[in-house]
């Protein structure tokens, strides 16, 4: 399986990596227990240095999606067939999208566009074509 | 003596085929997006440089069989060739680099990079070729060990660049058994080195074709670790003949066949990558109409001269080649920089003592 990140992005390296293994996870492409490449060996693939790969599995991790052990290292914990969020990550994920439909609303998209965005993102994650769409 | 005339010629050929066996986005050391590849300041510096690469290889030839008499003349003539065409290399990029600059080809291009987040799959080691290898090596330590008694006493100790023995010493145990155990420790650093591989995680650099760049990292890493085997299988062979030649009492005819036969053997896989290699990237070449994928990240900053890397933040000590196939060091890891100060303090050496005597 592979992520891919854009240097020249405003968006943080470490942001990107989380980013792309969220929706890995999201889109079935990577299950629970799934091993995760090393600190060293992704911060080489990236040219990046290894605190910000670092960075990116200790934000996976805060977030009970990934976790390490000594033997394997960092491992998916958590893919989405999982049990169910609690109400405060509800909460929280509720604020967060509501705060990107606002900015979908505020610069003109319709409430009915709205909705054909959100189905086609969710028929993209259910067939498991949000990661690998670059590679195809 | 004129063994080198064919590693001039093949080393000529190297020079002159660097643009074909490089990214067609990275022409002579020089990231431009995959839209500017055939670009007319790229294709001209690029016929500049092998052109200039090609006189370059006659000179060396000719002045390497005009002072055929003078003992190591066509080492220092083959190093001059690899210095010069490095000097070629590196000025005849420049104006690439200024039209980029000048044009700011990379602005508003998307780029990416990406890496395999989970099991890889490479290409795994011919271990039976470094069986084989491991085996030649322990005959090159057990048949010397087994037959000490009627090695030639004196023993040879230093040999001249046609094979020559040209200084000889007392049998003792450790002289006779240096050579085949450096063998073996090479031979088993190959082995070694072929699993290392299959670890690593390689950027992989879509250059407008996902698809494509990842068909030609797999066929690089197969490339890598078949010419791994090879260099092991014929590296070994010629030293463990090397450490069993003084049984043999040879003539001089047969270490000049032998050296003949070895530089020929050692030069094959020389011409194999290069043409793998020109092959895989001209197929990329003629699907470039088709790609609408993102392009690499202009890495120039990365490529001291077009060809030395140097990334501090970067952890690997090796990093894949930028031209070619195979892995170079990184100047910017402790152990790359170390490999770069010691590879001309020993390529001076070896021209002190094995050429100028």
């Amino acid at each position: 399986m592979e992520i891919a990140v854009d240097p020249l992005s405003t968006v943080p390296i470490y942001q990107q990596i989380r980013d792309r293994i969220v929706e890995a996870i999201g889109d079935g492409k990577l299950r629970r227990g799934d091993v995760l490449g090393s600190v060293r060996s992704m911060a080489g693939a990236f040219r990046i240095n290894p605190a910000t790969v670092v960075k990116a599995y200790e934000l996976l991790r805060s977030e009970g999606l990934v976790a390490t052990n000594a033997k394997t290292g960092t491992f998916v914990a958590h893919d989405r067939d999982g049990e169910h969020p609690d109400a405060a990550f509800e909460g929280d994920w509720s604020q967060r999208l509501t705060t990107v439909l606002a900015e979908g609303r505020a610069r003109g998209i319709g409430h009915e566009r709205i909705l054909e965005f959100c189905g086609e993102i969710c028929n993209r994650l259910d067939s498991g074509r949000t990661t690998q769409k670059e590679g195809q | 003596m004129m063994w080198t005339i064919p590693m001039i010629v093949a080393v000529g050929a190297a020079l002159v085929a660097v643009p074909r066996i490089s990214r067609r986005t990275v022409p002579l050391g020089v990231s431009v997006p995959q839209a500017r590849s055939e670009d007319l300041v790229v294709t001209r510096a690029i016929r500049t440089y092998q052109w200039v690469c090609i006189a370059l290889t006659l000179l060396t030839v000719l002045g390497s069989w005009a002072t055929r008499a003078a003992e190591g003349s066509g080492g220092l003539w083959l190093l001059g060739l690899i210095v010069c065409g490095m000097g070629t290399f590196s000025v005849s990029r420049l104006p690439i680099v200024r039209a980029k600059r000048a044009g700011s080809w990379y602005e508003g291009v998307p780029v990416k990079i990406g890496a395999v987040l989970t099991e890889q799959r490479t290409a795994r080691p011919v271990w039976a070729a470094h069986a084989f290898s491991l085996a030649v090596a322990m005959a090159g330590i057990v048949i010397p060990w087994a037959t000490l008694a009627t090695l030639p006493d004196p023993y040879p100790l230093e040999r001249d660049s046609s094979g020559q023995v040209v200084r000889w010493g007392d049998k003792p145990w450790g002289v006779a058994m240096t050579v085949p155990a450096i063998t073996l420790v090479v031979a088993a650093g190959f082995a070694v080195i072929a699993w290392a591989i299959t670890r690593r995680r390689d950027p992989i650099l879509p250059d407008g074709d996902w698809a494509k760049a990842r068909s030609l990292r797999d066929e690089s890493s197969r490339v890598v670790q078949i010419a791994l085997a090879y260099f092991s299988v014929i590296g070994t062979v010629m030293a463990t003949s090397l450490g069993v030649t003084p049984l043999l009492r040879e003539s001089k005819t047969a270490v000049d066949i032998g050296l003949w036969a070895g530089s020929v053997a050692l030069l094959v896989p020389m011409v194999w990558l290069i043409a793998v290699t020109a092959r895989a990237q001209a197929r990329g070449r003629a699907e470039a109409h088709v790609r609408a994928d993102p392009d690499s990240p202009d890495d120039d900053a990365l490529w001291k001269l077009g060809f030395i890397y140097y990334n501090t933040e970067d952890p690997s000590a090796f990093v894949p080649k930028r031209m070619g196939v195979g892995y170079e060091p990184n100047a910017g890891h402790a152990l790359g920089l170390l490999i770069y100060l010691i590879a001309p303090i020993a390529i001076l050496v070896a021209v002190v003592v094995f050429v100028l005597g």
